[in-house]
C-alpha cells in the first residue's frame, strides 16, 4: 500500500510537470493590426509574428480593416481563446482604449505598436516612432529647400490618429515660424495613396502655383507625386513624405521626391514581441511609452539606405 | 406571492439605482485626468525655465570634449540622456569661450582651455526636443497624449528664442568672452564632435574688450 501511494504521487508529479511544459509550449500571442491593406502595416504585423515565433509562441494576425468594431470583435475572440499577450496596432487613439481595457481586465497584456492610445495605465507599454521629432527635422529641411519662402499644401493622415497630429504639429512647430512660407490648403487623405492623388488634383485646380506638398506618410507622397506628374508639375513642385517606404526611397534616389523620414516598423515590432515575452516570463516593469527615433532621408544621404 | 415579487423587484430597482449613482475611481487616475484637462504646456515650460532648468547639473565644456576625444563610448553611455530607442544622446553643458564669428543661425565660440575646439551657440532655428531631453526634467510616461509632451519642447524653445537670445544678440561681438550653459545633442552613429550646436539657457558676456 505504501509503495502504491508513493508510485501514485510520483505519477501525479510527472503528469503535472508534463502538462505544465505542454501549456508553456502552447502559449499564443495575438497580433492585431489596424489594416493589412497598407504594406507598411503588413511589414509591422509580419515582423511582430516572426519575432514572437522565434521566441517560441504560436501567433495569429488579425486585420481590423481600420474599423474599431472589427477590432473589438478580434479582442473578444483573443480574450476567449486564451492568448497570453496582444501585440496591437490600434485603429483609433480614443476608440481603441476600451478594447485594451477589456484585455487588461481579462489579464492579457497589450503592447501597442506604432500608434498610441490615449491612456497611460492600460497597455503594458506603447512603442512608437518619434513622429514629432522626425517632422521637426523634416520641417527644417523643408524650410531650407524653400529658402524660407513659398506656398505649400499639407496632406494629413487619419484625423483620429495621434500620429497624424504629432507629425503635422512637429512640422508646423518649425514651418510656422517663417512668415513668407504660406500653407494654401490642408486636407486629409487618410494615409491613402489614391485618395491623396484625388485630393491634390482637386487642390491644384484652385492653387496651381504651389512650391511644395508635405504629406503625412509615404503612400500619400506617392499619390501626390502621381497627381503632379499628371498635371505636368512633377519637376517644379517638391514632395515630402514620412515612413521610409521602399518606393519612396527609390523615388528620392531618382530625384522625384525630396525627402522622407525613415521609421523602423521591424524594430518596433521586434521590441513589442520581446517585451511581451519578458512580460510573460515575469518582468512587467516597462516605460509606459517608448519612442523610437526616425531619421530624415534626403537625396544627400540616400546612399545610407539600401534600396531593394 | 405578488406582494413578494413586488418587494423583490423594488429591491432590485433600488440596488440598480444605487449602483449607477456611485462611481469609484482611483485617486491617481482622477488626478491625472484633472491634470490633463488643465495642462498648459506654456505655463509648464515657463515654470521649468524660471525655477528648475538652471539647477540642472551640467558638464564642463573643456572636460566634456576631452572625454569625447579619449573615451567616447563609455562617456556617452554614462553621461548622456536619451529618449526611447535612439542614436541621439543629450547633455547639459556649461563653459566659457571666445566669440569667433556671428553667423546667421549661430554664434561660433572657441572653447577656453582647448586647442581649436569650437561650438555653435544657437541663435536661430531653435527647434526640436534637445533642451527638454537634455534637462531630464520631463518624462514621456507622464503624458497620456504625447502631443502634450512635445508641446513642452515647443514652448521651451520659444522662451529661448524670445527671452534668452535677443538681449545677448544686442551686445555680442567678435572677440568677446562668453559664459554659457545649454543643451546639446550628439549623434552616436556619426560621432561628430565638431560643429556641435548648443541651445542656450544662460548667456553672459564677461569681457567687452575684444
Amino acid at each position: 500500500m505504501k509503495y502504491l501511494t508513493i508510485f501514485l504521487i510520483t505519477l501525479m508529479l510527472i503528469s503535472c510537470s508534463q502538462s505544465r511544459k505542454e501549456s508553456e509550449g502552447n502559449k499564443k500571442i495575438a497580433i492585431v493590426i489596424s489594416t493589412l491593406n497598407n504594406p507598411w502595416f503588413v511589414v509591422l504585423g509580419e515582423a511582430a509574428a516572426k519575432r514572437a515565433r522565434e521566441l517560441g509562441y504560436e501567433t495569429t494576425i488579425f486585420d481590423s480593416q481600420n474599423n474599431t468594431a472589427k477590432e473589438a470583435e478580434h479582442f473578444e475572440n483573443v480574450i476567449s481563446a486564451g492568448y497570453s499577450a496582444i501585440l496591437f496596432n490600434p485603429t483609433d487613439t480614443e476608440g481603441s482604449v476600451s478594447n485594451v481595457k477589456r484585455a487588461k481586465e481579462a489579464g492579457i497584456p497589450t503592447f501597442c505598436m506604432d500608434r498610441e492610445i490615449n491612456s497611460l495605465d492600460l497597455a503594458a507599454t506603447q512603442i512608437m516612432s518619434d513622429n514629432f521629432s522626425g517632422c521637426v527635422e523634416l520641417g527644417q529641411y523643408f524650410v531650407r529647400k524653400l529658402n524660407k519662402k513659398g506656398k505649400y499644401v499639407e496632406l494629413l493622415g487619419l484625423v483620429g490618429d495621434n500620429n497624424t497630429w504629432n507629425r503635422s504639429k512637429g512640422f508646423h512647430s518649425v514651418v510656422d515660424n517663417f512668415p513668407e512660407i504660406e500653407m494654401v490648403a490642408q486636407q486629409s487623405a487618410d494615409f491613402d495613396r489614391n485618395k491623396a492623388m484625388e485630393v491634390l488634383e482637386s487642390i491644384l485646380q484652385s492653387h496651381p502655383n504651389i512650391d511644395a506638398v508635405f504629406c503625412g506618410n509615404d503612400a500619400m507622397a506617392m499619390g501626390a507625386y502621381q497627381a503632379l506628374l499628371a498635371a505636368g508639375k512633377a519637376e517644379s513642385i517638391m514632395v515630402f513624405g514620412f515612413d521610409g517606404a521602399d518606393d519612396v526611397l527609390q523615388a528620392i534616389n531618382d530625384n522625384k521626391i525630396e525627402a522622407t523620414a525613415m521609421q523602423s516598423p521591424k524594430l518596433m515590432a521586434q521590441k513589442a514581441a520581446e517585451f511581451a515575452d519578458q512580460y510573460i516570463k515575469g518582468n512587467k516593469d516597462f516605460e509606459k511609452k517608448i519612442p523610437i527615433a526616425v531619421e530624415v532621408v534626403t537625396q544627400k544621404n540616400i546612399e545610407k539606405f539600401a534600396i531593394k | 406571492m405578488i406582494k413578494r415579487i413586488k418587494i423583490v423587484i423594488g429591491i432590485l430597482l433600488i440596488c440598480l439605482i444605487a449602483y449607477n449613482s456611485v462611481y469609484f475611481e482611483a485617486l491617481d487616475e482622477k488626478k491625472l485626468s484633472e491634470i490633463k484637462e488643465d495642462f498648459s504646456p506654456k505655463t509648464f515650460a515657463q515654470e521649468l525655465m524660471q525655477t528648475q532648468i538652471n539647477n540642472v547639473p551640467a558638464l564642463e565644456a573643456s572636460a566634456y570634449f576631452a572625454q569625447l576625444d579619449s573615451n567616447f563610448n563609455s562617456f556617452t553611455k554614462e553621461h548622456g540622456k536619451t529618449l526611447g530607442v535612439s542614436n541621439y544622446r543629450y547633455f547639459m553643458l556649461e563653459g566659457k569661450g571666445k566669440v569667433l564669428a556671428i553667423e546667421d543661425e549661430n554664434v561660433r565660440l572657441d572653447i577656453e582651455g582647448l586647442d581649436s575646439q569650437s561650438i555653435l551657440l544657437a541663435t536661430d532655428f531653435i527647434f526640436g526636443n534637445t533642451l527638454r531631453d537634455a534637462s531630464g526634467l520631463v518624462s514621456i510616461s507622464d503624458y497620456a497624449n504625447t502631443m502634450d509632451f512635445n508641446n513642452i519642447s515647443v514652448e521651451m524653445n520659444h522662451i529661448v528664442k524670445n527671452e534668452i537670445i535677443p538681449p545677448f544678440m544686442k551686445q555680442v561681438s567678435e572677440g568677446q568672452s562668453v559664459n554659457f550653459k545649454g543643451a546639446l545633442r550628439l549623434n552616436l552613429e556619426e560621432k561628430q564632435t565638431d560643429e556641435l550646436r548648443v541651445i542656450p539657457i544662460s548667456l553672459a558676456i564677461t569681457s567687452n574688450n575684444p
